[in-house]
Order: structure tokens, then sequence, then C-alpha cells
């Protein structure tokens, strides 16, 4: 099931008042949802508390995407209340916003000080930030470095290992649903002060020319992975074997060294992945006019 | 007290996150992405407008009081008055002006990127007039330093590529509340000597 990431934000969006009717008081009014963020399939309430002595009545609540998934009603009387609801399975929705509106409408005894009437619509917004999310790159990261590099969005599986990360799954750059578990592989760094280990590799190449080949090869745990530390006697081979080989060799270690370099560098390089960001760009000199309004009051002097 | 902003003009509500939701909220179905993002899947045409209308919200904070100064500042009347009193620094003058209307127009823009690459521009138009009665202007040094009455009835609009994104709402205010003058709002540079 995609997964959406949601938050809650609750307003008074519009106010219909009659004619001479005071503001409502929204400083005596406040709106909650509870809980104030989660996904849709969770329950909501919504309460308000309306002016004092206020009747008030909920006439909907309603949840607006492509379609319309709920109604309900309640009646109610006194300072507060509340109505339950239940938002379907995500995979109906189809746009990135869920409106959920209440409306409240409430009535005044005529010599109380709240307004005689009116009409006030709730709102409230499922903003739906990151139905996917980006794997950071863990590697070199400690385990609870790792955890805070995920966030809130991506847990830690499981961990093998002591030390920092060298390996993950997914792969640094996937795009994944949110609550994702990132598996780590976690090796002790070797000591900086530490000179790469280097093993003597010997090979012989063919009996008759009775010649060895030695190289020597920087370790898996060497952190430049550099290829000029594969050095080779070209006498070796006759045939030419040998230099392809070091051919082959060199290729693969630059390959391995531009796409790590490239994954070290985040998800937004990744093929495929992509990054909105805006610059907002505000208007530091607006156009003004006056005019003035004939046969209306005021004086000029 | 807190300032009035044309957020709060155009979406009601006490101007913190009840009435930026409001603007995302009404704001965001509206706005035409540029370029490339047009192509792009659901997911991120979502979150660009998202973002367009986050961006957009954070640059509705613009003072009305402050609109209102910057509409004055082309008053061929004040700033008559604003020249004598630039040219005399003992002058305090107390103007009284005729009914009137004024208005500021502001352009924001927000400009989209993907990947860094910018892919153009989201225009939106953000109008505030004011029917302004029975204002008293204290002008001295060339600058307004306190409105002393007057009432206006201060209506805001929103447009995103010309199209209407808020209904125009309208507030009668009261202008001294209105307009906030911590520092005095300079009409004509004072001359020196």
């Amino acid at each position: 099931m995609v997964r959406w990431l949601c938050s809650v934000l609750v307003i008074i969006s519009g106010l219909l008042l009659p004619t001479g009717a005071a503001a409502f008081p929204t400083s005596g009014g406040s709106v909650t949802l509870e809980p104030a963020s989660g996904r849709p399939g969770s329950n909501y309430t919504a309460k308000v508390t309306p002016p004092d002595n206020a009747l008030c009545a909920v006439t909907a609540l309603t949840f607006d995407g492509e379609r319309q998934w709920f109604a309900s009603s309640a009646e109610l009387t006194g300072a507060a209340f509340g109505v339950g609801s239940s938002v379907p399975d995500t995979a109906q929705i189809g746009s990135s916003t869920v409106v959920v509106s209440l409306s409240c409408t409430w009535a005044c005894p005529s010599d109380a000080s709240c307004p005689s009437g009116g009409n006030v619509t709730l709102r409230a917004i499922f903003d739906v930030t990151a139905p996917e999310v980006t794997v950071p790159d863990l590697t070199g990261k400690t385990r609870d470095e790792a955890k805070d590099a995920l966030g809130k969005d991506l847990v830690v599986g499981s961990v093998s290992g002591e030390g920092t990360v060298v390996d993950q799954s997914p792969e640094p750059g996937a795009t994944v649903t949110p609550g994702t578990a990132v598996d780590l592989t976690l090796k002790t760094p070797a000591s900086p002060s530490t000179p790469p280990q280097t093993r003597t590799v010997t090979q012989t190449v063919t009996p008759t020319e009775a010649s060895t080949v030695t190289s020597t090869e920087t370790s898996a745990e060497s952190p430049s992975g550099s290829p000029s530390a594969v050095p080779f006697d070209p006498t070796a081979g006759s045939n030419g074997t040998g230099w392809l080989v070091v051919v082959v060799l060199v290729l693969a270690v630059m390959l391995a060294s531009v796409a790590a370099r490239l994954l070290r560098r985040g998800g937004r390089h990744v093929p495929g992945a992509v990054v909105v960001s805006v610059r907002p760009l505000p208007d530091r000199a607006p156009t003004a006019w006056v005019r003035e309004r004939p046969g209306r009051g005021g004086e000029r002097r | 007290m807190t300032t009035l902003t044309a957020r709060v003009l155009l979406y009601g509500g006490s101007g913190g996150s009840d009435t930026s939701a409001e603007l995302v909220g009404t704001v965001i179905e509206a706005i035409e992405l540029p370029g490339q993002v047009r192509q792009q899947v659901e997911a991120v045409r979502a979150d660009a407008r998202a973002k367009v209308a986050n961006a957009l919200d954070g640059m509705l904070g613009i003072d009305v009081g402050e609109a209102l100064l910057t509409a004055w500042s082309t008053y061929g009347d004040l700033l008559r008055v604003a020249r004598r009193t630039a040219a005399d620094s003992t002058l305090l003058k107390t103007v009284p002006l005729v009914a009137h209307e004024a208005g500021t127009t502001y352009h924001p823009r927000v400009e989209v990127l993907v990947n860094d690459v910018p892919q153009g521009t989201v225009n939106f138009e953000l109008s505030l007039t004011f029917a302004v009665d029975a204002a008293r202007l204290d002008l001295t040094r060339g600058a307004v330093v306190a409105v002393r009455s007057g009432s206006c009835v201060a209506t805001a609009e929103l447009a995103c590529e010309g199209t209407p994104v808020a209904r125009p709402r309208s507030s009668e205010l009261n202008l001294p509340g209105v307009v906030r003058l911590n520092r005095p709002f300079v009409l004509v540079a004072p001359q020196p000597g």
C-alpha cells in the first residue's frame, strides 16, 4: 500500500455572517483535529469550542479528494463537541491534498454577547509531502548517525558487524516508500595512521617461461582504492596477457571510484531522481497609485 | 499589537499556520508549473506545487499599512506638503486628505528548479486597494510621522498567471491602528541645512 506522510493543518477557512452580525470570536473558538497528524486510514476527531452560550451543530464532515468519501452529522449543545471519522484507504486518493471540512452553525440567546448567528467552516488539509523518499548514503556513518540520517521517514533494519557502515540495502539514491527498513553492514574502520595492508600475489604465467608476476594490491580495507597501487612488471608476459589484466583492473577500479563518488554526492545525482526546489523572488518595486473620489467626504488643503 | 499582513487580509485567521494552510490549500491547485516540471510524475508535480505555494505564503507577509504608505508616496497633494516640510525642518504639518482610493500591486514570483536547473517562474499578482476616508497625517522633514485619524476599506486580491486564486476580501480598517509608523515614512528626502 502506498504510504502517505500527512501533516494536518486545521484552519478556520470561511466566515459567513448575517448583515450586522459581529465577527466570530476566533480567539475563543479553538479548533483542533486529533491526532494532529497521521495518514489516511486513521481516525480523526474534530473538536470545536464555540462561543459561550452558543448552540452548535456539526452539519457535515467531508473528505474531498477526487471524490467525496464521508459525511456525518451530529447535533449538540454546549461548549465543546466532537465528531469522529475515518479516512478511507489511500489507494483511492488521486490528489495531493485531502481537505476535511466541518461546518458549524450557531445561535445565541438574544441577550448573549456572542453573534446572533452565523456559520463557520473548518478545514483540515492533509498535505501529502513525501509519497516517496530517497535513501541517503550512509557510508562511513555509525549506527546512531545512520539512524539520524534516515530521519523519521526510514528506519534501521537489520544490522551486522560493528563500526561504520560499509554497505547498505536499499542502495543510496533508491526511491522507497516511507517506513522502509534499511539494512546495514558495519565494519570497524582501519586506523588512519596504519598504512594500507598489502599482500603479495604470486602468479605463474606459463610453466615454460618459468617467470612469475608479482603484484602488490591494496587490500579491501584501504580507503583509497587507487589504481596506482598496482605495479606490474611488463616484461613478465610475452603474449600481452599481463597488460590486458592490468588494463582491465585499472578500468574496473576507475569505474568503481566514479560510481562511489556519485553515490556519495547524494540521491539527486542518481539518474531518475528528481529534486524540485524553489526560489522566492519578492517584488521589491511594487506599482502604486492614488485617485480621488469625487463627491465623497473629506477636504483638501 | 500585531502587524496586519496581506496574508491575513486575504485569508483571515490569526496569520499563523491556520492562515498559511488556508492559503496553500486554495492556491496549490491553481499553480501553473513551468517547463519540464509539467512532464514530471504527479508526485513531483504535487511536491513542486506545494513548494511554490509555501514560497508564496512566505512572500505575503507584506505589511498592509506599509502598502498604503507606498501608495500615498505617489499622492501629488501629499508630496507637495512633504516638499515644504522637507525644505523647512521646523515645519510640522497636519494634512487632511480628501476621500480617495489608493492601491499597491505586487508581483511576487517563484522560480522552480529541477535538480538545481531553473525551469521558469510562477508569476503571482497581489493587489491591495484602499478606499480611504477622513485621513489626517502628520508630516515633518518630508516624512509621514503619524496617522492621526481616518478609516479605509482595504481589499486584497491574488492571482496566479492572471487567474484569480482567491476571491477578493475586504476589511474595514481603522487607519491609526493599521498604519504603524515605527519610524518616519519618507516621502521626500529632507534638504540639507
